[in-house]
């Protein structure tokens, strides 16, 4: 297939064959998720001069890809369109990516060909190469990541296309980092040994001046934004999640692409054998970029988007498998002697077309009913619990696809976000008078637009509300993703999490202050045209001035802990005032205020964190009672149903013990047909979690369940148990709790 | 075949393999071969030329029915013989399609294996092997469209392809106007690259045929157009509406045919992947055609307008110097791309679409209006089926037909006026309210501009039309209107020759009597409904659904974990047109 290394022009024919096929699987399978209108909003906004803000006048960073919105803004600017404009950029990131690792990271025909082969079977590549997420952005800076560091040279003016690289990976995504760090750190080291003067300080000099751009947004974020990192990150952090539970959720979450796409998974150890193989410093570091990053995903316990975090370490696979050098081709030649080696050496020429039907075969090969003959359910009766759960492949999949959702999410509340999405935002849903997505949050979004009038909402699902909403609504996200406020919080316990969707309590009051911030200080403005005048007029320039147009807030001295209170602080819990109080000053303050400066301090270094009472979020409405006047009564005796025992909701109950004790067992009377979470709670918080319940044979009457505590639970002492039932029939009754014997 | 093979066996075996790719590649377009509603219009015409009534499509009047002279003069030459038309345009097409895959594969190919990748791109397209036939024009286009380019990259001198080359253009233009745009790079590249006036006049020679049948319609049908191009201009429908219907066609050609696509879109790209620079002005041609495409919004018949940007990448494929490996695996890909098309043309059989045809509704046609078109008529016109439908067209309209026929001189109204207009016969006179035939309809803008279908721009017809058609009435209810179809009919149904018809001639198309027609067109969009952009929705009831309000309940306790709505598709209910 001619020369190994140099590309024929026939050679090149095929190649774009198959980029084309590539490029139709995208556009057959184009979507745009809920979150991606999320960063579509600050697009917006950003473009009509309001900032870059989410809602208009607090500046908060809702987005975790900068980037990518960048990227996105461009062609939004001249476009004003959302729907079309935003796939297509992700359809030509994703293609140029594709086109990069086909041509430039694997350098003999065959391997390319493999390469666009694994990407077109890979379900988590092309189901994120479009979804409007930053997805292709991270792809393609990935696979010139890798160009540069397989085949370029040990020179420090590489490691400074790497470093630049790397940041504006992080820039794009900052939890990409570990992809790229290894790698960078293995150009860096060989370039301090390359040739010219002083390579080592070149090279560090180069690392240094290419992460330019990662710390020039970090401190535009620490100026603008007044945090260092987006408001999902906090938003997570505070989710309240036990780091082994976000284990198991993150094993799960592997276990889902297994099922699903195993393919992606494959490739990834593939890569990583190949990397092995190969034995270059760049491909180890490589192959380690992964081996970290999978640990990362799964210790921050996954996504509730199936595939979404598999995409980029799978890019990486791929390039670990198709981007030998001659070098390490050559040197694993060497490896083998005698008729071995010959086979080595003709493998890029022979080997790709039985590779590329096995991995045909994998991605086609899925067993599994085709989607139209499943009956359609509703969502919630989807989740398929059951192994091996197979979709259709992806090629394959057409305009029908998403018109039932059977199938859609597994037992742990991860799903195949395309199929949801598919039905009211895919590409082929595209007609000449339909107004895509169509979904009815948007029309709820637009009803909030034909208002117009300052008004505050509260909602869950806030991406294509806030979008169509306009800057005249402003959002109140109870998933905190977007509100910095709910983001501090602590997330309401619920034993039924669900990865990515941590509800918080709104706290009483807060809806109200924020109207009136809202109405007061927000200078919404008229609309300007885009390009009139001369270019330091344009709205763009503006946006980027600092200061988002709002008037400074009205503050007034405050003699008490806080320096500064804001008058219309309606917040009923005066310590969570006090805290929104600083807050507001760096959300909504003039920039360059002394005052902010020193709040942004103090908050970033967790001066204010006493001023929320956790427990009083995690826990909001449970019922507090005390053992000890629990009444008395024999269980076999009572049907439930008669009044005895105290009812509670899904709120919980938490059950005062009285005083420190220190049994490793005690008995708990429920109601039997419910499944419980028993939290046992000491000085320091919960020690340990157990689950109870449903009891087989008292399915309308009380079950007495004894709990066993392990010795170091019973050593420190325990003084109340919190109860949650675990899903159920919404009755759920505590008979009495006492130590077992 | 501009390269040997080293080895006898190489020879014997390519060869073998080219004989094979052929067989396939007919057997297919034979077991696909079918007709279309259209493609009748055309037949009508050339009844009447063979029977000696001149090329028109009603009798009584001089109109251009037809977008293609070109193949309507050859149907007629062959009808002259046969004097029936399903067996002879199917198989004028098959032929056709065969000189197309015999000159790809023994002149453009640069090797062998190029011949089969090549192949296997047009044997495996749904769009192409299904307009190898259908009775449009397509073939013809195939074939002096690969006739050019294979010219145009040959060794000859540049010099010397110019008369040719223009010659063909000039016959494809005469085939179909709209695919000279195709050429036009590569004429332009041509002239600037000879520098000289003499190409300047060879070009102009090789124009030549083009020129005198632009002179006859002038002067037989008193316009240069055919009577279709002015319907579709006159519907008044706003254009960035007819965009977006054009998008939506390359979208419903990305669900049903994927292949055709991706080949055509691939073949923009080969002339740098081939680092030929020469096959850029082909690939410039396809894009201008493209974007031609999406402007006039496309088509109702799915991957028709596709088949020639598709074949100019077949071309570029072809010029690949490829070898046996690279043609295995741009047949698995292209394999791949066939069976991920909803009907992998490669499967089909006498039954194809029989089992949609017992569906409720349309279930040929898709939510954008696009139509599988041959899905719709092929249990009435396909090869396969004429031995059980007496090697005719089998279909209701056939009945209409020539239960008009049956009535002696008549006049009626109609839409797809295909299967009536030649069975009726020349005693029938029929006005097409889709306006593709009728001059006065034609002119008149569409009655629906928000629900409209692309294709089937229907016109009301004008108060009194049928009766002054039937010399009933002396004139329409209508002055203005009147006034317009007075001058129509002098040039339409007047002595060729006369000097008042040749001034209306000159009239009519600098556009005098516009203000005519823009009165009664102003007075009924009054009347009518607003051309806006008919947004769909989901219907609003007002309230939120279930599932929306539990979660913002559950808000104030903190419950709510699944928010996600379901989705709700929107609903479209489009009347059936004709």
């Amino acid at each position: 297939m001619g020369d190994p290394q140099g590309k024929s022009p026939a050679d090149r024919v095929v190649i774009a064959l198959a980029l084309a096929l590539l490029a139709l699987v995208l556009v057959r399978t184009a979507w745009l998720c809920d979150d991606a209108y999320i960063t579509l909003r600050v697009v917006d906004n950003l473009v009509d001069g309001h900032g870059l803000t989410w809602n208009v006048g607090e500046r908060v960073q809702t987005y975790t890809h900068p980037l990518w919105l960048f990227l996105l803004a461009a062609p939004y600017y001249l476009t004003r369109e959302h729907f079309l404009t935003t796939i297509g950029v992700s359809m030509l990131v994703s293609l140029l990516a594709a086109a990069v690792l086909a041509g430039r990271v694997a350098r003999a025909t065959g391997t390319g060909l493999l390469a666009v082969a694994l990407l077109v079977f890979s379900r988590a590549f092309v189901d994120y190469s479009s979804s409007g997420l930053e997805n292709p952005l991270t792809h393609l800076l990935l696979v010139l990541f890798f160009a540069v560091l397989f085949h370029g040279q040990a020179r420090a003016r590489n490691v400074l296309a790497l470093a630049l690289l790397a940041a504006l990976g992080a820039l794009n995504r900052i939890d990409t980092l570990p992809l790229y760090a290894p790698g960078l750190v293995a150009a860096w080291w060989r370039a301090r040994k390359g040739g010219g003067t002083w390579p080592a300080f070149r090279a560090t000099a180069a690392l240094a001046c290419g992460m330019l751009p990662l710390i020039a947004w970090e401190v535009f974020s620490l100026v603008y934004y007044g945090f260092p990192f987006p408001n999902t990150f906090y938003a997570k952090l505070g989710a309240g999640i036990s780091s082994s539970d976000l284990v198991t959720q993150g094993l799960h979450y592997v276990e889902n692409c297994w099922r699903r796409d195993p393919l992606t998974l494959g490739v990834m150890a593939a890569g990583m054998l190949a990397a092995l193989l190969r034995g270059s410093g760049a491909a180890l570091a490589g192959a380690f970029g992964i081996a970290i990053y999978l640990l990362y995903v799964v210790r921050i316990g996954g996504d509730f988007m199936a595939g979404r975090f598999f995409s980029a370490p799978f890019v990486c696979g791929v390039a670990l498998l198709t981007g030998w050098t001659d070098a390490e081709r050559a040197r694993t030649a060497a490896l083998a002697r005698g008729i071995a080696s010959r086979f080595v050496e003709a493998v890029p020429r022979l080997a790709w077309a039985p590779l590329v039907i096995l991995v045909a075969w994998i991605g086609l090969g899925m067993p599994g009913r085709p989607e139209s003959d499943r009956p359609a359910a509703r969502a919630t009766e989807a989740v398929v619990d059951d192994a091996w759960a197979s979709p259709t492949p992806t090629v394959f999949s057409d305009s029908r696809h998403g018109k039932t959702l059977a199938g859609f999410k597994d037992g742990h509340g991860i799903g195949d976000e395309r199929l949801f999405y598919f039905a009211n935002a895919g590409l082929l849903r595209y007609r000449r008078n339909a107004e895509l997505p169509m979904i009815g949050f948007a029309t709820e979004g637009r009803r909030y637009r034909l208002l117009d009038r300052p008004a505050t909402y509260v909602h869950g699902s806030v991406g294509f509300r806030g979008y169509f909403a306009g800057p005249k609504a402003h959002i109140i996200d109870y998933y905190a993703l977007t509100d910095p406020l709910l983001a501090r919080l602590p997330a309401v316990y619920s034993p039924n999490w669900r990865v990515g969707h941590f509800v918080r309590n709104v706290p009483p009051g807060y809806v109200d202050t924020e109207q009136a911030l809202h109405t007061r200080s927000v200078d919404f403005g008229d609309p300007e045209p885009i390009i009139a005048g001369p270019p330091w007029r344009w709205p763009i320039w503006r946006a980027l001035a600092c200061g988002t147009g709002v008037s400074p807030v009205v503050y007034g001295q405050d003699a008490d802990a806080t320096a500064f209170a804001f008058d219309g602080n309606e917040i009923e819990d005066m310590r969570l005032a006090a805290y929104y109080d600083q807050l507001i000053l760096i959300t909504r303050g003039p920039i360059l205020a002394r005052e902010r400066w020193r709040a942004i301090w103090r908050m970033n270094t967790g001066r204010y964190d006493h001023l929320i009472d956790q427990d009083a979020y995690r826990y909001p409405g449970i019922r507090r009672v005390v053992a000890d006047e629990l009444p008395r009564f024999e269980a076999a005796e009572n049907d439930w149903k008669i009044a005895a025992g105290v009812a509670f909701t899904q709120r919980g109950i938490e059950v005062a013990l009285g005083e420190t004790r220190r049994e490793r067992g005690i008995e708990i009377a429920l109601d039997g047909n419910d499944k419980y979470r028993i939290l046992v709670v000491g000085d320091d918080g919960v020690l340990v979690v157990r689950d109870v319940g449903p009891s087989a044979q008292a399915s309308r009457a009380w079950a007495v369940y004894e709990v066993a505590l392990p010795e170091r639970v019973a050593a420190r002492g325990y003084a109340a148990l919190r109860v949650f039932p675990v899903g159920g029939d919404r009755r759920y009754r505590l008979g009495w709790v006492r130590p077992a014997e | 075949m501009s390269q040997s093979h080293g080895t006898w066996y190489g020879r014997f075996l390519g060869g073998f393999l080219l004989v094979i790719f052929l067989a396939g590649l007919m057997t297919v377009a034979v077991r696909a071969s079918w007709l279309c509603d259209d493609a009748y219009i055309t037949f009508r015409t050339v009844d009447n030329v063979v029977k000696g009534h001149g090329p028109r499509w009603n009798v009584e009047e001089r109109v251009q029915a037809y977008t293609h002279p070109l193949w309507m003069l050859l149907l007629s030459a062959v009808y002259v013989f046969t004097r029936e038309v399903f067996v002879t345009a199917q198989m004028v097409g098959l032929i056709l399609t065969l000189a197309v895959a015999l000159l790809l594969a023994l002149v453009v190919a640069r090797t062998p294996a190029a011949a089969l990748a090549a192949l296997a791109a047009l044997g495996l397209s749904k769009a192409f092997i299904e307009y190898s036939t259908s009775g449009l024009e397509n073939p013809l286009t195939h074939l002096l469209l690969v006739s050019f380019l294979a010219l145009f990259f040959s060794d000859r001198p540049d010099a010397r392809k110019v008369l040719p080359l223009s010659l063909l253009a000039g016959l494809a233009a005469l085939t179909r106007m709209d695919t000279l745009l195709i050429y036009l790079p590569a004429l332009i590249f041509l002239i600037v690259k000879a520098r000289s006036a003499r190409a300047c006049v060879y070009m102009a020679c090789g124009f030549l045929p083009f020129a005198a049948w632009e002179a006859f319609s002038v002067i037989y049908y008193g316009f240069p157009f055919p009577n279709t191009a002015y319907a579709k201009l006159s519907t008044g429908v706003p254009a960035a509406d007819l965009a977006r219907q054009g998008l939506a066609y390359f979208i419903s050609q990305a669900d049903i045919d994927p292949l055709t696509l991706a080949v055509a879109l691939c073949g923009l790209a080969l002339p740098f992947a081939l680092r030929e620079w020469r096959a850029i002005m082909p690939a410039l041609g396809a894009v201008l055609y493209l974007v031609y495409v999406v402007r006039i919004g496309g088509d109702f018949m799915v991957g028709r307008y596709f088949t020639a940007p598709m074949l100019v990448a077949a071309v570029l494929l072809a010029r690949a110097p490829m070898r046996f490996g690279h043609a295995f695996t741009s047949i698995m890909v292209l394999g791949l791309l066939c069976f991920m098309g909803r009907y992998p043309i490669v499967l089909t059989d006498a039954e194809y679409g029989l089992d949609r045809l017992s569906q409720p509704g349309n279930a040929f046609r898709d939510e954008r209006g696009v139509s599988d078109q041959r899905g719709f008529y092929y249990h009435a016109t396909g090869l396969l089926r004429g031995p059980q439908n007496g090697w005719e067209a089998k279909h209701e309209w056939v009945e209409t037909g020539r239960m008009l026929r049956a009535k002696g001189k008549n006049v009626s109204a109609y839409g797809a006026t295909g299967f009536k207009g030649y069975y009726a016969g020349p005693d029938a006179y029929i006005v097409d309210y889709h306006a593709l035939s009728d001059p006065l309809l034609a002119r008149l803008p569409g009655n629906d501009l928000v629900r409209w279908h692309i294709g089937h721009f229907k016109r009301d017809i004008p108060a009194g039309y049928l009766a002054v058609l039937r010399g009933e009435k002396e004139a329409l209810d209508d002055p203005d209107l009147q006034a317009f179809l007075g001058k129509l009919f002098i040039i339409t149904r007047g002595p060729v020759w006369s000097r008042e018809r040749l001034r209306a001639i000159w009239e009519m198309n600098r556009g005098r009597y516009d203000g005519l027609i823009a009165m009664y067109a102003a007075q009924r969009a009054a009347n009518a409904e607003p051309a806006r952009r008919d947004i769909l929705l989901p219907p609003w009831t007002g309230r939120p659904a279930a599932s929306e309000v539990r979660a913002e309940e559950d808000s104030e306790t903190g419950e709510g974990d699944n928010d996600e709505p379901e989705p709700e598709t929107g609903t479209e209910s489009e009347p059936d047109h004709g």
